[in-house]
């Protein structure tokens, strides 16, 4: 009995000594702005960089496959799809719990979803999955349904003619071609060990609308079927996010 | 020491296995039906077949109402896919709403309900209609102290929730156990789904412009549940009435109204939150040139200042034969959603 005792004893210390290394959790924390305000849903006061007054009354987006890698080249792999909504806090915070221990000196994720990715079964099945899904008669003959990579929606306009003007941006795979594209930030070198880290990412809205092209609302009536006009979303996302602030706390 | 600790130990043993057994309820297990979005926070668990029982009950009884002569299923009848025949509900009082009463199917997938969304969840919103004085027009305590009384409510109580006094927490809880099985997903679309359904040509012209970029229903009336849950102004009226406004205070949100599912059509006539279309032929009118555009008209209505999408009578004949695919015969006859009296 006595000996039992001492059994458990070692064991609970051997466990406190262990020194190996853990994993931890990294956060991805997004802020939307347009022109270095915090976004504003459903405010007629941005202007565009075509000349346009204009409002935003719908964001929503997916960031995929966050890919975190190591000093020494390795890649933990985070393969899933995650929903960005402007109206709701909740999802602009996106965390990776049990990353492997490590050095990590750089992050990647996907804007949209890859083509290999981006079949019906890749996401859970939610409502607000199910409704960005772009279903497969819309495609042209023999591709499958896929998901849409962003939908922004709003109007512009309209104050100075009195008259709505619509515009929506729904950007994804065009009759199955990879509209998706990788953001990729070189980060200051941290380590993952039993810690959370939170890396701050800058959403600048307005650069969907310009850098290198500018995109002028007039011009483009359908963004959906419309390789074109998803050429240039393609190209002005890459400035679109910015990393910002790294923070490790120890856990 | 030692040996009355073990006794002691033991002793605990005997008496928790010795404890009277608390009455067992039966799990009842809901399926997620095919291509269905899943159940998202646990809205799935915790639902027995006493708690169905006793909810159906309740939903067909018209015990709830202030004079006795009115029920949930008064204005909400299965074989009008749970909605109501007559443009507006009609209380116990003869008040006339101002309101269609809403289909009562796959709302396990809400988290908004009523027209506006001002109740965010089933067991909330069950407990509106009983004390709304254009509606049922009682008081819970009233009711609840009838149902107390009443024997065979005694007893599915005591079965639904063992050993618990009867509140009307607990009703709205067994009614909205009852709501949650209400689910609809045996039509013919939902047959296509898995093959043993071929559209008719007519079918295929109506699905192609239901998901077309021109009439575009389908960004609105997404998925299989037939709606994205979401609110939205579809340009009824050149000057909407408030519909989310009156929840949010947010003046953008005025005219915007939860979208209806577009299952069981049929059977859920008449149309829109007041009722103003007795056939579908009429809302395809609206949606081809009748839409008026007001400064919260959704984005999706691309077409909202041509007054509509324009549809050819044939067009428009395609598309009601491609709405019918989603009738669900199953779900209005089912007898287990039936009357229990
Ligand atoms: C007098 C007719 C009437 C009675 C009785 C009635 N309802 Fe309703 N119901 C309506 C109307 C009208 C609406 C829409 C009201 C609104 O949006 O404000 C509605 C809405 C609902 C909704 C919302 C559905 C959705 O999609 O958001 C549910 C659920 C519901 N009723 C359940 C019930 C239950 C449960 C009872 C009994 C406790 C009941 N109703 C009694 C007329 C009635
Ligand atoms: C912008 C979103 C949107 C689009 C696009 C849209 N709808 Fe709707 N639909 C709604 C909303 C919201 C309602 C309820 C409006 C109300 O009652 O105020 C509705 C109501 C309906 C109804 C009545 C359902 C009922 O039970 O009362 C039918 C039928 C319908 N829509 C069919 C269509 C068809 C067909 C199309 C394409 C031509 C379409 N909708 C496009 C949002 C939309």
């Amino acid at each position: 009995m006595k000996n039992f005792l001492g059994l458990l004893l070692t064991t609970v210390v051997l466990m406190a000594c262990n020194k190996k290394p853990e994993a931890g959790n990294f956060t991805l924390n997004l802020s939307h702005e347009v022109d270095g305000e915090r976004l504003a849903l459903d405010n007629m006061r941005y202007s565009s960089p075509a000349g346009h007054t204009y409002e935003i009354t719908k964001l929503w987006y997916y960031l995929s496959d966050i890919r975190l890698i190591e000093t020494d080249g390795t890649i933990q792999n985070a393969a899933e799809g995650f929903l960005v909504k402007a109206e709701d806090t909740n999802t602009q915070s996106i965390s990776l719990n049990d990353v492997a221990a490590g050095n990590y000196n750089k992050i990647q994720f996907q804007f949209g979803i890859s083509k290999a990715n981006n079949v019906e079964d890749y996401l859970v099945a939610t409502v607000d999955n199910q409704s960005m899904f772009w279903p497969e008669q819309m495609e042209a003959e023999g591709e499958k349904g896929d998901y849409h990579y962003m939908k922004l929606e709003g109007n512009y306009d309209s104050l100075k003619t009195g008259k709505l003007n619509p515009y929506i941006v729904h950007s994804g795979p065009t009759n199955g071609a990879d509209n998706s594209f990788i953001i990729e930030f070189p980060l200051e070198e941290f380590e993952i060990n039993n810690n959370s880290a939170e890396l701050n990412i800058k959403v600048n809205l307005k650069e969907w609308l310009q850098n290198p092209t500018v995109y002028d609302f007039k011009d483009w009536k359908m963004v959906m079927m419309n390789q074109n006009a998803q050429n240039i979303y393609k190209a002005n996302g890459q400035s679109v996010f910015s990393a910002g602030q790294l923070t490790i706390s120890e856990e | 020491m030692k040996n009355s600790f073990i006794i002691l130990f033991l002793l605990s043993f005997v008496f928790s296995s010795c404890k009277k057994d608390k009455k067992q309820t039966t799990a009842y297990t809901l399926l997620q039906p095919y291509k269905f979005p899943v159940f998202e926070n646990d809205v799935e668990k915790g639902i027995t077949e006493e708690g169905i029982a006793l909810g159906r009950r309740l939903f067909y009884d018209p015990i709830l109402s202030g004079d006795g002569t009115m029920a949930c299923a008064t204005c909400h009848k299965q074989e009008d896919g749970f909605s109501d025949k007559r443009q507006f509900s009609i209380g116990i009082d003869g008040s006339v709403g101002k309101l269609q009463a809403m289909p009562i199917m796959n709302l396990i997938w809400n988290e908004d309900f009523f027209w506006n969304g001002r109740s965010k969840s089933l067991e909330n919103q069950a407990l509106e209609p009983v004390e709304n004085p254009i509606e049922m027009k009682a008081h819970w305590n009233i009711v609840i102290d009838k149902i107390k009384d009443d024997k065979v409510y005694q007893e599915m109580f005591d079965d639904a929730f063992p050993e618990q006094e009867i509140t009307k927490e607990l009703a709205v809880d067994a009614i909205a156990q009852f709501e949650k099985i209400l689910i609809s997903s045996n039509s013919k679309f939902d047959k296509l789904l898995i093959g043993e359904y071929a559209m008719t040509e007519q079918e295929q012209r109506g699905r192609a412009l239901f998901f077309s970029e021109e009439a575009d229903c389908f960004h609105c009336h997404t998925g299989n549940l037939m709606t994205d849950l979401s609110f939205h102004n579809n340009g009824l009226d050149a000057n909407p009435k408030p519909g989310l406004e009156t929840v949010t205070n947010n003046e953008n949100d005025k005219g915007k109204f939860k979208t209806p599912s577009l299952r069981n059509l049929a059977a859920t006539a008449p149309y829109m939150h007041d009722g103003r279309f007795a056939t579908l032929d009429e809302v395809l009118d609206f949606y081809s040139s009748g839409v008026q555009v007001s400064p919260t008209i959704d984005e999706l209505m691309k077409q909202g200042t041509n007054g509509g999408v324009q549809l050819t009578e044939q067009e428009k004949e395609d598309l009601k034969a491609y709405l019918l695919l989603f009738n669900d015969p199953n779900f209005l006859t089912n007898p287990a959603f039936a009357s229990p009296f």
